[in-house]
């Protein structure tokens, strides 16, 4: 199923959340807005897609606040804070954050467009690999353990030959389960078959 | 409340008396002496009532070098009243001596018990004592010579000393004091004024208790003297020493005009020693009431100073901590800001659709229009900020103004500050404007000139002052680096700044306190190559127009 992108506006002031909103909306872009980081956080999913454009300082939850608990709760969405009067220490601890990036107020609404575009493809492309990633992993776990042990050790760099020694097995059945299990990972390349390998070891050490 | 000669004018200046005011001591030394001349002893000028003695000392106390005139002053009496011409010898000796007593005394007052202190209990009682001894000393020479020349029995010096005495005593107790603070007697007049029930009830007081000593029943009934001490304690209870003075002389001069009524001879003598009692209970007592009067007016005035002292601390706090208060002002500004900056460039993309009938754009435009209030209104708030309250116009010199001002910045020993010169036109006319208004806005552009003149070794900042029709140009020019167009196109916007660690308020601020005060900050063209701004404030047409 395929989502909109969003922009999550949180600000507490209404004016401003009235505002950006019509300019969002005129410059062709969804938009929800939220008086409050907790209203917002309430709203968000992992499946969210968009960006966030949160006030830095807001009654109750700020927007440091709320960055780290998108980030904890693996909300996987790009943070734009604004600030009026942007000191370095805030931007610092921001930037730190994982925020994606910091405007000041008020906004040159080309620079807030530009960025916000750039937050939401970043999004896609970051959700297109992660994607990606769940895909291969789940290719992976349809592997056998053979097929496990070849794609390790040709990730190793190691030849038919070397292989069949290691797992004591004659060369012709290590190209069968070479075969096997480049068909069921997709792979075309022995490239591929590294980029694979490299998947499962992170697999195996997380 | 009666107020007193303040302690700043202390001591009393002693200067050499007019020859208008030696004449009319003169005057008046011999016809008071003329006028208590009642009941002598043996025709000698040893009367119960000797009120020109309070005159002498009041005299030698305020005048120095009069030391002849008061001799001859007391010579000349004793010729004319009493027309004594024998004992030659005698008289002149007895006047030296007697003025050489009271110019002691005089002396004694002077360096030891100020009359300014005789508004509290000690100095009081201090000036009681004094004038006890001053009068013992003065009746002990007098009547000791008027003995040895056998004027007067030797059996009779005792009697004539206590009447010596108790007639010198009455006189100073009562007119020095009284003379000495002559000055005061338009705010004494004001606090009679101000309780006109209890000024009329001791004048019908001391009419009654004169009706009853003198007039009615035995004439000279010592017992109802004491009704005398009901309004004359009462004036000292409420007007403090100046009342109960008033009061006093008032029963000295019915008693002298009593007595001389009086066809039997009547004891004035013995009069005169309840006087006495009554004149040291009601200095003592209108001491405490007039001692107790200075110090609340004094702690009121601590209490004032100490306000107008805390103020200045807000203010001087305020600016200190106008750093912290950047990010939140900052803030606070920026929300209207950013929603109005919103709104236009909405407004602004609805029309470049050629959309030109987008039902939103005039509502858009309406709201962006309400952030530039919101945000005009947070200037306002800001410029309270600054100010703390709504202008007060006043009629203001600008001279002392600024001069107090560059004298603050050379005792914080900013840096530049030696750069600064003030160029004011003569007879500059008085403005109308706030004080702490103009105090912030200059502070404001000299800051600015410090800032843009800092670090060049031939800075000059000039501060001028001049008349330019109906109003005051007062201006702030520098030579330091100056503005880009594009500053002198934003100066007075909030927020706008050419320095690293500025907010970017002060000129906004400062236009926005000089427009409360009826005038304008503008920007002027150099005469020194850097920036000058020019603050215009209306003249002050009442004051201002006169030559």
């Amino acid at each position: 199923m395929k989502i909109d992108p969003m922009i999550y506006l949180i600000d507490d002031d209404a004016a401003i959340r009235d505002a950006l909103m019509l300019l969002l909306n005129l410059r062709g872009m969804n938009a929800e807005a939220f008086s409050s980081a907790e209203y917002a956080l309430a709203k968000l999913n992992r499946d969210s897609r968009g960006c966030v454009l949160t006030d830095l300082r807001m009654p109750g939850m700020s927007g440091l606040e709320l960055l780290a608990e998108i980030n904890a709760r693996e909300i996987n969405l790009p943070v734009v804070l604004l600030t009026a009067h942007g000191d370095v220490a805030t931007t610092r601890a921001a930037l730190r954050g994982g925020a994606f990036d910091f405007l000041e107020k008020p906004i040159d609404e080309d620079i807030l467009v530009d960025v916000l575009t750039h937050a939401i493809s970043e999004d896609a492309r970051g959700h297109q690999k992660r994607l990606q990633t769940e895909t291969q992993l789940a290719r992976i776990n349809t592997l056998t353990q053979r097929e496990r042990q070849v794609l390790t050790l040709l990730g190793r760099g190691l030849q038919n030959r070397e292989i069949a020694i290691e797992l004591s097995i004659s060369p012709r059945t290590v190209e069968v389960y070479k075969a096997r299990m480049m068909e069921k990972l997709d792979c075309s390349s022995i490239a591929d078959v590294v980029k694979m390998s490299l998947l499962l070891d992170s697999l195996t050490r997380s | 409340m009666v107020s007193h000669t303040s302690n700043t004018q202390n001591p009393a200046k002693h200067v050499r008396a007019s020859p208008w005011l030696i004449a009319l001591y003169f005057v008046a030394h011999i016809a008071l002496d003329a006028v208590s001349y009642v009941q002598p002893v043996l025709k000698l000028g040893i009367t119960p009532l000797s009120p020109q003695t309070g005159l002498v000392l009041a005299f030698l106390y305020a005048y120095r070098g009069n030391f002849g005139w008061v001799a001859a002053a007391f010579l000349v009496a004793e010729i004319v009243i009493r027309g004594i011409p024998m004992h030659s010898w005698i008289l002149p000796l007895q006047a030296i001596s007697i003025t050489a007593v009271y110019q002691g005394a005089a002396w004694l007052l002077r360096h030891k018990i100020p009359m300014d202190d005789v508004a509290t209990l000690s100095g009081t009682l201090k000036f009681i004592a004094a004038a006890a001894a001053t009068a013992i000393t003065a009746g002990t020479v007098s009547v000791g010579l008027y003995t040895l020349a056998n004027l007067i029995p030797a059996d009779q010096f005792a009697s004539a000393l206590a009447r010596f005495w108790v007639g010198d005593l009455n006189g100073i107790l009562l007119l020095t004091p009284l003379l000495l603070r002559v000055a005061d007697a338009p705010s004494l007049l004001r606090a009679l004024i101000a309780q006109p029930a209890a000024f009329v009830g001791i004048l019908l007081g001391l009419f009654a208790a004169f009706t009853l000593v003198f007039l009615v029943g035995n004439p000279g009934d010592l017992r109802f003297f004491y009704l005398f001490f009901v309004p004359a304690i009462s004036a000292a209870l409420i007007w403090g020493i100046p009342g109960f003075l008033m009061a006093a002389l008032a029963l000295q001069i019915s008693l002298v005009v009593g007595v001389q009524r009086l066809t039997e001879v009547a004891p004035l003598v013995d009069l005169q020693f309840l006087m006495s009692t009554l004149l040291v209970t009601g200095l003592a007592l209108g001491a405490v009431v007039t001692e107790r009067e200075n110090s609340a007016r004094l702690a009121l005035q601590r209490e004032k100073q100490l306000r107008d002292s805390e103020s200045n601390l807000a203010r001087a706090s305020r600016a200190a901590t106008t750093g912290e208060l950047a990010s939140t002002l900052a803030h606070e500004l920026n929300q209207p800001m950013t929603a109005l900056v919103s709104y236009l460039r909405a407004s602004e993309i609805m029309m470049a659709d050629g959309n030109r009938n987008d039902a939103r754009l005039g509502p858009t435009l309406r709201k962006a229009a309400d952030e530039a209030l919101r945000a005009s209104d947070i200037l306002r708030r800001l410029r309270n900020f600054y100010a703390g309250r709504d202008p007060q116009l006043e009629s203001l010199d600008l001279q002392p103004i600024i001069e107090k001002l560059v004298e603050a910045l050379r005792r914080s020993e900013r840096t530049g500050v030696e750069s600064i010169v003030m160029r004011m036109d003569n007879a500059l006319p008085a403005v109308i404007a706030d004080r702490v208004f103009i105090e912030v806005i200059l502070s404001n552009l000299l800051t600015n000139a410090l800032d843009a003149t800092a670090g060049r070794s031939n800075a000059v900042i000039e501060i001028a002052a001049c008349r330019s029709g109906k109003t005051v140009l007062l201006s702030v020019d520098d030579n330091g680096r100056g503005m880009s167009e594009q500053l002198r196109r934003d100066l007075f916007k909030a927020f706008v700044t050419s320095k690293a660690d500025g907010l970017g308020v002060g000129l906004a601020v400062s236009r926005s306190l000089a427009e409360a005060c009826g005038g304008e900050l503008r920007l002027a063209e150099s005469s020194l190559g850097g920036a000058k701004l020019e603050l215009a404030l209306p003249i002050d047409d009442v004051r201002g127009e006169l030559p």
